[in-house]
């Protein structure tokens, strides 16, 4: 699971009139990609480079933890690790009888949890029995399984970067190959999409516990995001972890992670990206041939929930063995938002470098802080979302000292246009910044999909240009203005424990 | 100029490949039906190497993909080169060298210069080496090399920006036991390596507050010169030009000598030992079992690299498949061979569970790393990790960078060109009996340090089941040093004015009178073996003469400090003390209570008034007695009613390193007219380490002169 953080200040893009290596160039590489849509939907975005004999994959599944609902929070991240298990010819020794064990296995479970969950009136022998009975039917089902065999098949010939991650808007799967071994990626990833079988279900959801008490119970920043989400937001699904509550996770069946996976991972909701050493033709004959065979479905719904005008300040303070922490949140357009690329210039001036006011202010002069930023889109983009802040209190010093030196800056931002050096170093950066991702497989297939997908289009990867070329001083100072009012603020802290 | 020799690795990197079949299927394969064309045959391009007059190495490489430079820079140096006392000094040098500006330049505008134009130009210092990062859009080339050559020729090291390196160094520590896995990660280094070996120490406030300007100033000098140090540029650019304007920035640096200091090294642990750090607000332990690593270069390392993707280096590994798959215990458990260039990486095998299966999760790791060594690796895991090694090859060299980097970073290290090719042909040849015999030698289920963070309490069982003693490690964090305000007029007067009452008090004219002084009396000496008392003679004679008389088990001993030198005598004859001690007893010396208030009006005395403190219920006066030609503190506690002095702590040597030493002045007596402590107790950081007990005092009696003759 991984969560989208980072700055897209990739996104911004440039100046109309730079210099040199600018339009040409970039319209150059936007030629270069082939859009491909297969006939059940499915879209592949094809970016042959031929640099080095190596591809990336990436495969951008449009479902994340806003899909979920109450009582199956953590079902898209439980999903993304249950595509690694296998299908109905991957990760079994005996399928026939293996599916026999997975449903005798369901049964025990679901005889166990209902007692189990009659609480204080559960018959505890009969619990105990009946766990004991779960855990047989477990054993037996394990046995059948081939342990591994999806990640070796990979890793054997040569994958790296296999990976995958869960945030709030997406669930995306990755991986680099040798680029004679792309039917490799094209088989096993059509097959874990169109059969997969959901193995290992509730020793995968112990997993999962381990990594929500890593990530969140016993990591204070962690518990500060999720409390600071769960106050952020009163309607919309941002305000749920993406890893899920406990008890969900302890609760969720293989039925209705099956059913998810059947309403979500649909061709008409999936993009998938193939950057490197790759021909046009051969990749478009293989998507044909292995994803052809994943039947065609409607595309869900989207999150029907609009989060309300917020009406009030809103505020969390966690006790924790930890140095003190700050987050700061304001309520803003998603990444569709006309201002969309306003937010992001906003961002750079605030935060990139050690010329970027809040270095200036907090770091270098006076020293309160030893890293402050803020950026935009927290804790997704799809939606409408954060403008967020965050200080790390240099020693001695206090979450407040650094609220009221952020206060100060918003404050500057709001009276006083910004000069046009900085603005213009905003659009050089953004350049600078828009080649360097160019040079990655990896990254390059990711801004594809993450375009694709969240903005509808691939090509604004570049064609943003124009948006931020047009910010102006005064798009500054209105969306300031706008977005950075108290009444729209959510404040989260650490304060270290007596 | 040479021209780029071009070097195929198709052969190298896929003799495992499949040949043949170029053709690829007409319908859907399962996946073991496929068969894969051979990789397509690439030309790996050589960088251009020469080496400037002045001795710096340069390698060069174009690359016209896109409209960028990027370069590195290597420096032989290093943090494992710093003193112990200052710990951060070459983290801080290397961060200041780039912030901190040049003679030219400030650092503010640089930033402005370089963030203008989207370039970066940065520097940093790390444990076996120090170097600089470079990337700019190739317009903004001359404006990048220049500021890299002169930060590394010409750093200012200004004062405002070693102030923030501070702050941010300070903040580090403060929150260093913040993040339970950051924890585990760094105690188990300082287990592996030793807590205080320069691979594992840490940066203390103390260490932070020793570290002056001068002292990166002095780091900078000493290794930093073209003879000492390579650059890479790979990018946009023609090599004949690229070669020019390298020798425009760097050709009229001049070389000059550079040593370096020895560096201890680690050795492997003769024992297995069980450690545990209580973090009672966590509800996951984090788990390190492991011992010293090897070298990249061992005759093993290959092989053993092939064990370790077997046993958890892979998401198919033993490891993962049985810990996580199978038991469900982990999101997060695995194993590192830890390997370095050249000083031993750590072996760990790692990961983390809900508390209450803590002692299971380390039973299970211990379990498979013992499997492993009895029954050894399989055909099919040795075939596995082979080829995921053999087949992902081709992304050690998928981008000129790596290409470039790889070559002088193994140049850097003494380590041959072809190393990765032959370190890929022993692992193209490892066999199940090769691999074997490398983990008998190399991997010792008898000398593990097993590390278990978390809260015992909801442990499924105690920790002392897995071995005789459980240590305990203690995470707190020193506190820091005062902050002594400076000096001011007000605090100046008050300090002499202290100071003079307590000169009364102390004996008046007859402690003005002192020449010199006499005390026999028992010493009793705090080891960890336990106590010793022996008779002891302590004799100074004013100015600056001072010798230790002591009757040990092991005969009659001397110490002797005549004002200039320093020596001990005893059974074994006479040997001179090293630097280090010889200043610590003219400290002793400089630093006598009764000197100090004797010499009040020198001007290489100065005073200044810190604060009030009560000690038993008596509020005292602090006072800061600094002798200048040494820049030495010494912290006085003067008893505000009586005017005895009844504390001082001042920073010396201790038996394990730098120390704040306190000693407390008990049982005032009057001798020949002089208020003298009868008994002294002295401890080094807060633990005892010694004390004397007097039975005489005698002022101005004479004392045997030849003791301070050698």
């Amino acid at each position: 699971m991984y969560r989208r953080i980072l700055f897209f200040l990739l996104s911004i893009c440039l100046l109309a009139f730079s210099m040199g290596w600018g339009q040409d160039g970039f319209k150059a590489v936007q030629k270069q990609v082939i859009e491909y849509q297969l006939k059940n939907g499915l879209k592949f975005l094809i970016l042959p480079r031929h640099d080095a004999p190596v591809v990336s994959f990436n495969t951008y599944v449009d479902v994340g933890s806003v899909n979920e609902n109450r009582g199956i929070t953590g079902l898209a991240h439980i999903f993304e690790h249950l595509a690694f298990k296998g299908t109905s010819d991957i990760g079994t020794r005996d399928f026939k009888k293996e599916k026999a064990a997975l449903d005798a296995l369901d049964k025990a479970w679901a005889a166990w949890r209902a007692e189990a969950n009659k609480g204080s009136r559960a018959d505890s022998t009969k619990v105990g029995n009946l766990h004991q009975a779960f855990e047989k039917a477990q054993d037996a089902a394990s046995a059948l399984v081939e342990n591994g065999e999806f990640d070796k098949a990979l890793e054997e010939q040569g994958g790296v970067g296999l990976n995958a991650g869960t945030g709030a808007d997406a669930t995306q799967y990755y991986l680099n190959l040798p680029s004679n071994k792309i039917e490799l990626w094209f088989s096993l990833e059509s097959s874990r999409f169109l059969d997969p079988v959901i193995r290992d279900f509730y020793k995968e959801k112990d997993v999962v516990m381990e990594e929500r008490r890593m990530r969140t119970e016993s990591n204070p920043i962690g518990k500060l995001v999720e409390e600071f989400l769960a106050i952020t937001y009163k309607s919309h699904p941002y305000k749920e972890p993406v890893i899920g509550h406990m008890s969900d996770l302890e609760g969720i069946t293989r039925d209705e992670a099956l059913a998810f996976y059947k309403k979500y991972y649909v061709p008409s909701n999936m993009v998938i990206a193939v950057v490197g050493d790759v021909e046009e033709k051969h990749v478009k004959r293989l998507a044909d041939m292995y994803f052809g065979r994943i039947p065609s479905g409607s595309k869900p719904p989207g999150v029907r929930t609009v989060e309300p005008e917020q009406q009030s300040e809103r505020k969390v303070v966690l006790r924790e063995q930890s140095q003190p922490i700050l987050l700061v949140g304001f309520k803003k357009g998603s990444a569709m938002h006309p201002d969309d690329a306003v937010y992001d210039a906003i961002s750079d001036i605030l935060s990139s470098g050690r010329t970027s006011r809040l270095y200036k202010s907090l770091v270098r002069d006076k020293k309160l802080a030893i890293q402050a930023a803020g950026f935009s889109g927290f804790p997704g983009q799809k939606y409408p979302n954060l403008f967020a802040f965050f200080a790390v209190p240099a020693q001695g010093k206090t979450n407040d000292e650094c609220l009221a030196a952020i206060d100060e800056e918003i404050e500057k931002l709001k009276k006083e246009p910004v000069g046009d050096d900085e603005l213009n170093a905003v659009k050089t950066r953004a350049r600078a910044n828009l080649i360097r991702s160019l040079a990655s497989n990896a990254g390059m297939a990711n801004q594809l999909t993450f375009y694709e997908v969240i903005q509808g289009d691939w090509r604004n990867i570049f064609t943003q240009l124009d948006r931020i070329n047009a910010v102006t001083p005064a798009d500054i100072q209105r969306v300031a203005n706008e977005i950075f009012v108290n009444s729209n603020r959510t404040i989260g802290t650490i304060e270290p424990a007596k | 100029m040479k021209a780029p020799r071009l070097l195929s690795i198709v052969t190298l990197v896929f003799a495992f490949v499949i040949a043949g079949a170029a053709q690829t299927s007409t319908r859907p394969q399962h996946y073991k039906k496929l068969k894969y064309p051979p990789l397509r045959e690439v030309q790996l391009p050589e960088p251009v190497r020469f080496t400037l007059a002045n001795g710096m190495v340069v390698y060069l490489l174009e690359d016209h993909t896109l409209p960028l430079i990027e370069g590195s820079v290597l420096v032989r140096t290093g943090s494992r080169y710093e003193p112990a006392e200052k710990v951060g000094l070459a983290s801080i040098t290397g961060q200041v060298m780039r912030t901190g500006g040049t003679t030219a330049k400030m650092g503010d505008e640089l930033d402005e210069m370089l963030e203008k134009v989207g370039a970066s130009v940065e520097t940093y210092i790390g444990t076996s080496s120090g170097g600089a990062r470079l990337s700019v859009l190739k317009e903004d080339i001359d404006l990048g090399l220049s500021v890299l050559a002169d930060i590394l020729k010409n750093p200012a090291f200004r004062d405002d920006k070693i102030d923030l390196a501070k702050v941010a160094a300070r903040s580090a520590i403060s929150r260093r036991n913040d993040q339970v896995m950051a924890i585990a990660a760094r105690e188990f280094n300082r287990l592996i390596y030793g807590p205080n070996h320069p691979y594992a120490r840490m940066t203390e406030y103390t260490t932070i507050e020793n570290i002056t300007k001068q002292d990166l100033i002095d780091f900078h000098k000493k290794y930093y010169a073209p003879n000492n140090m390579m650059l890479a540029l790979w990018g946009d650019f023609s090599t004949a030009d690229m070669r020019a304007k390298v020798e425009l920035a760097f050709g009229g640096w001049e070389r000059k000598e550079v040593a370096l200091p020895p560096v201890p090294q680690p050795r492997l642990a003769s024992q297995k030992t069980v450690n545990y750090i209580k973090k009672d607000d966590v509800n996951q332990s984090n788990i390190y079992i492991g011992h010293l690593g090897g070298l990249l270069n061992d005759p093993e390392g290959s092989q053993l690299n092939v064990a370790d993707e077997a046993l958890g280096g892979a998401y198919a590994s033993r490891l993962f498949k049985k810990v996580r798959t199978e038991q469900g215990l982990a999101y997060s458990v695995g194993s590192f061979w830890g390997e370095s260039y050249d000083y031993p990486g750590v072996f760990r095998m790692s990961g983390s569970t809900k508390s209450g299966s803590t002692l299971k999760m380390v039973r299970s790791i211990i379990t498979e790393f013992e499997n492993f060594i009895k029954n050894g690796i399989t055909d099919e895991e040795l075939k596995y990790a082979k080829d995921s090694y053999l087949n992902s090859f081709v992304f050690r060299y998928d981008t000129k960078g790596k290409v470039i980097n790889e070559l002088m970073t193994l140049e850097y290290y003494g380590y041959p060109k072809d190393f990765i090719r032959k370190q890929q042909q022993e692992i193209q040849h490892a066999t199940k009996q090769s691999v074997n015999e490398a983990v008998q030698k190399r991997w010792k289920p008898e000398v593990l340090s097993i590390l278990v963070v978390g809260k015992d309490t909801d442990f499924d069982e105690p920790l002392s089941t897995l071995g005789p003693s459980v240590r305990a490690v203690d995470i707190a964090i020193p506190a820091p040093p005062e902050r002594i305000p400076d000096p001011t007029p007000e605090t100046i007067a008050k300090g002499k004015e202290i100071l003079k009452k307590s000169q009364t008090a102390m004996g008046a004219a007859a402690l003005l009178g002192i020449k010199d002084v006499v005390l026999a009396g028992k010493l009793t000496q705090s080891t960890p073996m336990g106590e010793f008392a022996m008779d002891a003679e302590i004799q100074m004679v004013r100015p600056t003469k001072l010798a230790m008389q002591m009757k040990t088990p092991m005969g009659d001993m001397q110490m002797v400090f005549d004002g200039t030198n320093g020596w001990v005598k005893g059974a074994m004859g006479t040997r001179d003390l090293p630097g280090s001690q010889t200043e610590n007893l003219q400290k002793q010396v400089i630093g006598d209570v009764h000197y100090i208030l004797q010499n009040l009006e020198r001007a290489d005395y100065t005073a200044q008034y810190l604060r009030d403190e009560t000690i038993d219920g008596k509020p005292t006066n602090i006072v800061i007695v600094r002798y200048t030609p040494m820049n030495y503190a010494i912290r006085l506690f003067i008893d505000a009613q009586s005017g005895l002095v009844v504390k001082k702590i001042a920073r010396g040597m201790s038996a394990t390193g730098p120390a704040d030493i306190e000693e407390a002045f008990l049982d005032y007596r009057t001798a020949d007219g002089v208020q003298f402590p009868f008994k002294t107790t002295a401890s080094a950081d807060g633990k005892k380490v010694s004390e004397v007990v007097a039975t005489s005092i005698k002022v101005n009696g004479g004392v045997k002169e030849e003791i301070f003759k050698k």
